[in-house]
């Protein structure tokens, strides 16, 4: 288990942490996530000994993180970078090194993950000589070479095309099946939602929100109506109802989502619905990773 | 993994990523090259550019004594001469136009015969010598000896008194201090360089980012550490070439005047580029750390670049004349200066053993302080995401990163 406990790091008067805490567990993947600004990467570098900070721990398997801890991570930085004119090759094999892999094990590791992205024959090439999309893929066999025990990823999937997303999400999934404990941040909620097993949302340098989604979502203190209703002659002029608890989230056209309390009834609300027009469709559903995370940083 | 063995890691990384680059082959193949040139240079450039003796031909009809009487006035006058005999004027002009010989004596005429211009220096021994010769002959009439009649003929000359006489030993050979020059600008463009070369690649993995990957596994003094040995290894492999060119320069010409350098002048030298490299290198990396932009790096170099200047005007310009003087001895001894200072003192003169070991006493534990106190400015500084960071700052901020 990596455990974040109680960070805190100010810079002057800012306070980019202020008691962040969390949990990831091996074999899960955790959803990091929060407005700019709330501290995803100055906790995410906290895990890598890149932040001194003021008070609060990082733990793995019970134990503060040190470098040998350490050796057993992988890391993907915000900000991406790679040695440009080394050759992607040595490039992938010196991390492996770094990371404790022994020269032999070290060069089979790097020829698996070069298959597995598809880029054996670029083996040979200058990182600088590739394309953006497989320069992030470098970058992430830098990051996951070695089979690392904890895997941080920071905004992995931003510039990417739908097909890389897609790919990159398969690979985080096969490493968390592996055994891994995965931490990721991401704006992309949708995709957090289908990808992840937990989510942690962090807001001014805390943690707002943190837990297995599906628990979180069904834990929520509301549920959600979306419905698609065209409205007939003579129909109810009732829907959307507007009082009883209930809150509009979005009007589009005939279809509107509304916000109500988990005990709520759904089917008083579907008479309703049914009795103002045609009903297209009805969903009555816990919240999405999206409105928890609206609820959460909501200020 | 234990930090040596990622600054192995790190070391190995730097050494091949260099030597295997185009721009290393080509540098280390010039510089053995040029090692060669210099020596076969040395050894074959003075035949070339300084004249032979002068050949003179002297007509049959003179006596010994002319002859003897030349070599003489060439040895008073310090020019070579080469003697040779020729029949007659004719024969004479003869071997001028083809060249055998500079210069024909026609004895009896009293004259000197010269192809396109006359020659000052043999025109003056050739004279000089006839007057020896006639002025023999006339005493010799008169009865009376040279000796008798030197006071009639010149006063004595002038007698020379030097008020403040050079020391013995203090002027320098032409090869001790060319040696000199040559160590000194060896080690200058060596520290210029390869620093040059740490900055530049501090500044590339902080531009590039790739520091911040790094650093999630390695600690920022392994980093640090791993680039400075790996470019003093590729540094020495390029001294090594370029002694294997004087070597195999040596071997070429067989037979070369080297400068007469002891071998622990060769012995501190290396010594001290060794020494210098590291004590710099580390003093460059910390630098390095902190500016963001290549194009900044010049400009935050310039305080070690005038660092290095001062010993390097003294090492060229007092220390070959003065190597013992007290400003020679402090530079000497000081380790922001001793790495040019020493082997020049070296080159010039025989400084004391006592001397040599108490500068390296205090190299080795500057070079110690100079680690920590690069490796806090290089971890307060390399993650740092602003274009310039003061060295002090860095220094207070290291606690950032552990170290």
């Amino acid at each position: 288990m990596l455990e974040i406990d109680q960070l805190r790091k100010r810079y002057g008067n800012v306070a980019a942490l202020d008691g962040c805490s969390f949990t990831a567990a091996p074999g899960r993947m955790v959803g990091f996530l929060g407005p700019n600004g709330s501290g995803k990467t100055t906790t995410m570098r906290s895990i890598f000994g890149l932040v001194h900070l003021d008070s609060g721990e990082v733990r793995w398997r019970g134990a503060p993180v040190g470098p040998e801890a350490r050796r057993r991570f992988g890391y993907m930085p915000e900000e991406r970078g790679l040695y440009g004119r080394s050759r992607v090759g040595d490039q992938v094999r010196y991390f492996a090194r770094l990371h404790g892999s022994s020269a032999h094990a070290a060069a089979e590791e790097t020829g698996r993950w070069l298959e597995r992205l598809g880029l054996e024959d670029r083996e040979q090439s200058r990182v600088e000589e590739l394309s953006h999309g497989n320069q992030q893929r470098v970058q992430l066999m830098v990051a996951l070479v070695h089979e690392p025990d904890v895997i941080v990823l920071d905004e992995p999937f931003s510039g990417l095309d739908p097909v890389g997303v897609d790919s990159l999400g398969e690979m985080l999934r096969a490493e968390a099946a592996r055994g891994a404990a995965v931490v990721f941040s991401s704006h992309q909620l949708d995709l957090v939602q289908s990808l992840c097993d937990d989510v942690a949302v962090i807001d001014h340098g805390r943690v707002v929100l943190h837990g297995d989604l599906d628990e979180v979502r069904a834990a929520s203190a509301h549920r959600y109506v979306e419905a698609s209703v065209a409205p007939s002659n003579g129909g109810s002029s009732m829907w959307p109802p507007r009082d009883g608890g209930v809150e509009q989230v979005w009007q589009r056209g005939h279809e509107v989502r509304l916000r109500v309390d988990r005990g709520t009834d759904p089917g008083p609300l579907l008479t309703l619905a049914s009795q103002a027009g045609t009903v297209e469709y009805f969903r009555f559903e816990p919240p999405s990773l999206s409105d928890l995370f609206m609820e959460a940083v909501r200020r | 993994m234990s930090t040596p063995g990622i600054i192995w890691l790190v070391t190995v990384r730097e050494v091949l990523e260099r030597v295997r680059s185009r721009s290393y082959v080509l540098a280390t193949g010039a510089i053995a090259l040029l090692s060669v040139a210099l020596v076969i240079g040395t050894a074959r450039l003075p035949d070339f550019f300084e004249e032979g003796p002068a050949r003179i031909a002297v007509t049959a009809d003179s006596n010994n004594t002319l002859r003897d009487a030349i070599n003489t006035a060439a040895r008073q006058l310090d020019v070579e001469v080469e003697l040779s005999s020729v029949d007659d004027r004719a024969a004479g002009q003869a071997a001028l136009e083809a060249g055998d010989v500079d210069a024909v004596v026609v004895a009896s005429e009293r004259e000197v015969l010269f192809e396109k211009s006359d020659n000052a220096s043999v025109l003056a021994v050739v004279n000089q010598a006839l007057r020896t010769t006639e002025l023999q002959a006339r005493l010799d009439a008169l009865g009376l000896t040279l000796e008798q009649a030197r006071p009639l003929i010149a006063p004595e000359p002038a007698t020379v008194e030097l008020l403040q006489p050079e020391e013995p030993g203090r002027t320098l050979e032409d090869g001790a201090r060319a040696v000199t020059f040559l160590s000194t600008l060896i080690m200058y463009g060596a520290l210029a360089l390869y620093g040059n070369w740490v900055l530049m690649g501090v500044v590339e993995e902080k531009s590039s980012r790739v520091v911040e990957v790094l650093l999630g596994t390695v600690r920022p003094f392994e980093l640090l550490a791993g680039k400075v040995l790996g470019i003093l290894a590729v540094a020495l492999s390029q001294l090594v070439a370029g002694i294997a060119g004087i070597v195999a320069g040596i071997l070429l010409t067989g037979d070369v005047n080297i400068p007469d350098v002891s071998g622990i002048v060769l012995v501190v030298a290396a010594l001290w580029f060794v020494l210098g490299l590291l004590f710099y290198n580390f003093a460059y990396a910390a630098v390095g750390a902190t500016v963001s932009r290549q194009s900044d790096a010049a400009s935050a170099a310039w305080p070690l670049v005038m660092v290095l200047i001062v010993p390097y005007m003294a090492s060229m310009f007092l220390i070959p004349d003065n190597p013992d003087g007290l400003i020679s001895r402090v530079l000497s001894y000081l380790p922001l200066s001793s790495p040019m200072a020493m082997p020049a003192r070296y080159g010039a003169g025989e400084p004391a053993l006592w001397e040599l070991a108490l500068s390296v006493a205090l190299m080795l534990p500057s070079i110690a302080g100079i680690v920590w106190l690069a490796g806090r400015i290089y971890a307060g500084a390399i993650l740092s995401s602003r274009p310039r960071v003061n060295l002090f700052e860095a220094f207070r901020s290291s606690g950032e990163l552990s170290s």
